[in-house]
């Protein structure tokens, strides 16, 4: 090669070597989008206590950008561990893949909702204290995954409606999940619930005749369309219930029922005790029973940590998880010896509450409590301090001495 | 025409060596493999086959890239054959070209077919639907593979094939920790020597890094801006790259003594 041949190309490579930079710090900042993870590195140092260990075989191909195939096999070890009921290890497992792959949406679900409902003690009781975390990390889902339906509705039906009977935050999640491209119609039909858990029945009403009207103008347009199809008879049959209800329950305050709700609370050993009671409304009612320390406040977290307070006690058994009341009384036994993770008792007060909420009553009770309690009475133990609501209410304070 | 046969000849050659075709066939039945995970729901399904199924190509595409591109220029010197060749009318930069473009061939090749049967599989398990913005992320991966291929070939000039795979794949790994190179680049943490060495370390070794393009591909919900003007940055960017890498291989070929 000629002397002046090779100093060209020097020369030539040399000008390169800036163009290089220059679409070097061009790239950088679009690379993010590209990848949004988060390496192995970044998790030791700011997972703080959580002990996330990642697997010695994936840690390399983590660091060398593949991030998403290990995301991937990651899952699938997850499932063993959820299959061998290993449930301990799929919080920890989750974490990492999200961490790695902030798009998986399925591993948010799966997360919060193991985190929700599956760390249970020896009576398959949810761990209470676990419900905020799950709250956070599937928050944390829809800020990395904005648009996608799935992560709203799960933290407003999952958590908020049918974990913490917040039916308020429920409608705002749920309405949001609807406002996405992906919203499906059995979705849609949960904000119309969610307004008829509030007791705002007009407002349900009205949100029935719109999705019905739609249905219908969908179907105009397209008359082999299933869903459609499936949406309207859905619409106008709940439509058709909640008024034929409504006129049924209309004149309930005027004859109000007087539940003569009494409730007891018995120390049967240590760490055992039981509920009994009467609450004269028809089988299949039920009473919520939270058992907290007196001064239990929900946490305030600032981001996702599966750390929780192991001093806390919280037992909850609300909702479907109530004392069932059969003739007119009710009575559960707790025993919890084996459970001392989960229910600490460190505190010197407890406050254990014991109440009857119509509103997330089955449909055969609210014939005779009406949505809001509006048919019910109770000298000792009526509630009326949530506006436009009455529910029957007995709280009775606990010393540490009395329960374990 | 030099430059041309040469390539043939050397995809060619490459077709016929065994441990080439052995990684295609095991990309190609991890890939395959990666279906019978139906046990999961339809879109973790699909995102598990797609990662798999992009992650093993980009894999293997580095193996054969590393493999290829380390016998460049050792194996024929080793047969002996390079010196019949340039007794001919052929320059030796002509020679490394062909080689080269011999190679990125072979890769061409090798993609191809993993990615037939990659999209084979997706679409099967997307109810027939054909996903062709993963094509994206395969052509992504060959602009990757273009630059492993042109280092292997630099550091095939003077080093023997065994000390030549430690070093390209030394070179792939840095390469491939850009968020790790800039962080450490951009720390205040660090000193304004140590700022100084990472920012070099970030801008004059190639960033492998900018071709993962996976995430978007695999996770479709998710909204990309100006997603054209990285691929053609990053296309850009290996070609500049792959071109000084040539330069410097053609000099130093060029003062080699045969």
């Amino acid at each position: 090669m000629k002397r002046g041949t090779r100093l060209i190309l020097i020369l030539i490579a040399l000008a390169l070597l800036p163009v290089i930079v220059k679409l070097q710090s061009s790239i950088d900042p679009g690379r993010k989008q590209f990848q949004p993870g988060r390496g192995v590195a970044s998790m030791v140092t700011e997972v703080n206590n959580n002990p996330v260990v990642m697997p010695s075989q994936f840690i390399a191909g983590t660091l060398i950008g593949f991030r998403e195939v290990v995301a991937g096999l990651l899952w699938i070890r997850t499932n063993d561990f959820f299959h061998t009921g290993n449930y301990e290890a799929v919080i920890p497992m989750t974490r990492m893949i999200t961490w790695l792959d902030p798009h998986q949406i399925d591993v948010y679900r799966t997360g919060a909702w193991h985190l929700a409902y599956n760390l249970v003690d020896s009576s398959e009781r949810a761990d209470y204290r676990f419900l905020f975390p799950g709250i956070k990390f599937l928050e944390e889902g829809i800020q990395n995954n904005p648009n996608v339906s799935d992560l709203e509705f799960d933290l407003g039906f999952l958590i908020y409606a049918l974990k913490k009977q917040d039916f308020v935050k429920a409608q705002y999640w749920i309405t949001k999940a609807c406002q996405e491209s992906d919203a499906t119609n059995p979705m849609k039909r949960q904000i119309a619930h969610m307004l008829e858990k509030q007791g705002k029945i007009d407002e349900a009403a009205a949100e029935w005749r719109k999705m019905l009207a739609q249905a219908i103008s969908d179907l105009k347009k397209d008359p082999n369309n299933f869903h459609a199809l499936e949406h309207r008879n859905v619409c106008k049959r709940n439509l058709d219930l909640m008024l034929v209800r409504q006129t049924m329950r209309k004149d309930l305050a005027n004859h109000r029922l007087d539940v003569k709700f009494e409730a007891s609370f018995k120390r049967l050993g240590p760490r055992q005790f039981q509920i009994t009671g009467q609450l004269l409304l028809p089988i299949g009612s039920r009473v919520d029973v939270m058992l907290e320390d007196a001064d239990y406040k929900e946490p305030d977290m600032k981001s996702f940590t599966w750390d929780v307070d192991p001093n806390q006690t919280v037992l909850a058994d609300t909702g479907m998880h109530g004392i069932f009341v059969d003739g007119g009384k009710f009575s559960r036994k707790f025993d919890v010896t084996k459970d001392s993770k989960q229910y600490p008792f460190k505190a010197e007060r407890y406050k254990l509450t014991l109440f009857f909420n119509p509103r997330i009553a089955t449909d055969y009770t609210q014939d005779f409590t009406g949505w809001n309690g509006e048919g019910i009475t109770d000298k000792k133990y009526l509630d009326t301090s949530t506006p436009g609501l009455r529910i029957i209410k007995k709280v009775i304070y606990l010393k540490r001495e009395d329960i374990i | 025409m030099n430059i041309w046969v040469l390539a043939k000849t050397t995809l060619g050659e490459a077709l016929r060596k065994k441990i080439l075709n052995i990684f295609l066939l095991v990309a190609v039945a991890m890939i395959i493999f990666s279906v019978s995970f139906a046990y999961f729901t339809y879109r973790e399904e699909l995102t598990i086959i797609k990662s798999m199924g992009l992650g093993v190509i980009a894999l293997a595409g580095m193996f054969i890239a590393i493999i290829q591109g380390i016998n460049l220029v050792p194996a024929e010197i080793e047969r002996r054959t390079i010196f019949t060749i340039l007794s001919k009318p052929v320059r030796r930069y002509e020679f490394l070209m062909g080689k080269y473009f011999g190679s990125l061939l072979t890769i061409l090749v090798n993609l191809a077919l993993m990615s037939l049967v990659f999209l084979a599989m997706v679409t099967w398990k997307n109810h027939w639907h054909v996903d062709f913005n993963l094509l994206k992320g395969i052509v992504m991966i060959f602009f990757q593979l273009v630059i492993l291929g042109a280092v292997a070939l630099v550091f095939s000039v003077f080093t023997t094939p065994v000390i030549n795979f430690f070093l390209t794949t030394s070179v792939y790994i840095v390469g491939s920790m850009s968020d790790v190179t800039l962080a450490l680049a951009q720390s205040d943490k660090q000193s304004a020597i140590a700022k100084g060495f990472y920012w070099m370390l970030h801008n004059l070794v190639p960033q492998f890094a900018n071709f993962f393009v996976q995430n978007p591909l695999i996770h479709p919900e998710v909204a990309i801006q100006n997603e054209t003007i990285y691929y053609a940055q990053n296309i850009i960017y290996a070609v500049v790259y792959a071109s000084v890498l040539m330069i410097i291989a053609i000099l130093a070929f060029e003062k080699r003594d045969m």
